[in-house]
């Protein structure tokens, strides 16, 4: 499991590739909220294109940063979700909040 | 009806074996030649069994979880993950979507995840004693009498 973190102007990018389970996903939180908590980006964007397995831990992960985001006044934005992964999404419920990046992974993946 | 394979691991409830289950069970179905959203299920739920009996069987010591998996000549898949933790007081409430103990960073939907990843789910439990947790998963069948 790794983690990429880009600093953007107004946003800090967290880039997850590998294995997404409750075994790498309590230092992920863990080097994502140091950087959030220090610099208070205004929006985080996870981006999971790069994740070959998630599980539940993952939505954890993903429901643990949408609210500590919005305890710090930003939001939070999914880049890159699997349609496997977006299943694991629809049965937590989160497939109508406003976090997707839909669009936009479309794009990014034409361009490459 | 009698197994045409089978196999059992036994190993310590440490997270770092999750992954290890996930390869056990990936490389011990491939002789059934599953397609590849067929292993991912596969995966997904005994990730999902493996990590609940780390987390909620063993909270505060570290214990013993079983794997077992039968392979059937019907395109059956059969897992069980077993445990000797603490047990579940409440299954049915356990089963709930978006319920869970494990505190904010766990979603509370494995046992959805296993339900939805797998065609049949049961759970046994006794307080004290352990948790079964039995799955099965029907391959659909590429290569006829593949054995």
């Amino acid at each position: 499991m790794q983690l990429e973190l880009e600093r953007q102007p107004h946003a800090l990018v967290a880039h997850l590739s590998g294995e997404l389970d409750h075994h790498s996903a309590g230092d992920i939180r863990s080097r994502i909220d140091e950087v959030l908590l220090q610099e208070r980006c205004p929006l985080l964007v996870l981006d999971l294109s790069g994740l070959t397995f998630m599980d539940s831990s993952g939505i954890g992960l993903i429901m643990g940063r949408y609210r500590l985001s919005r305890s710090l006044g930003g939001t939070l934005r999914i880049r890159g979700a699997s349609p496997r992964m977006e299943t694991v999404i629809r049965l937590a419920g989160m497939d109508n909040l406003p976090l997707w990046e839909k669009e936009r992974m479309d794009d990014n993946e034409t361009d490459q | 009806m009698k197994p045409i394979n089978e196999m059992r691991l036994t190993f310590l409830s440490r997270s770092a074996n999750e992954g290890f289950a996930r390869a056990a069970v990936a490389a011990f179905a491939a002789q059934m030649d599953p397609a590849v959203d067929e292993l991912a299920d596969l995966r997904t739920a005994v990730s999902e069994a493996v990590t609940n009996a780390i987390v909620h069987a063993y909270p505060d010591a570290l214990g013993t979880i079983t794997l077992i998996m039968r392979l059937y000549d019907n395109g059956r898949i059969a897992l069980q993950v077993k445990d000797k933790g603490c047990g579940i007081p409440d299954i049915e409430k356990a089963m709930e979507p978006l319920y869970t103990t494990g505190g904010d960073e766990r979603s509370g939907l494995g046992f959805s995840v296993m339900q939805s990843f797998t065609d049949r789910l049961k759970v046994r439990s006794k307080p004290g004693k352990g948790t079964t947790v039995s799955m099965e998963k029907y391959i659909v069948p590429r290569i006829k009498g593949a054995s």
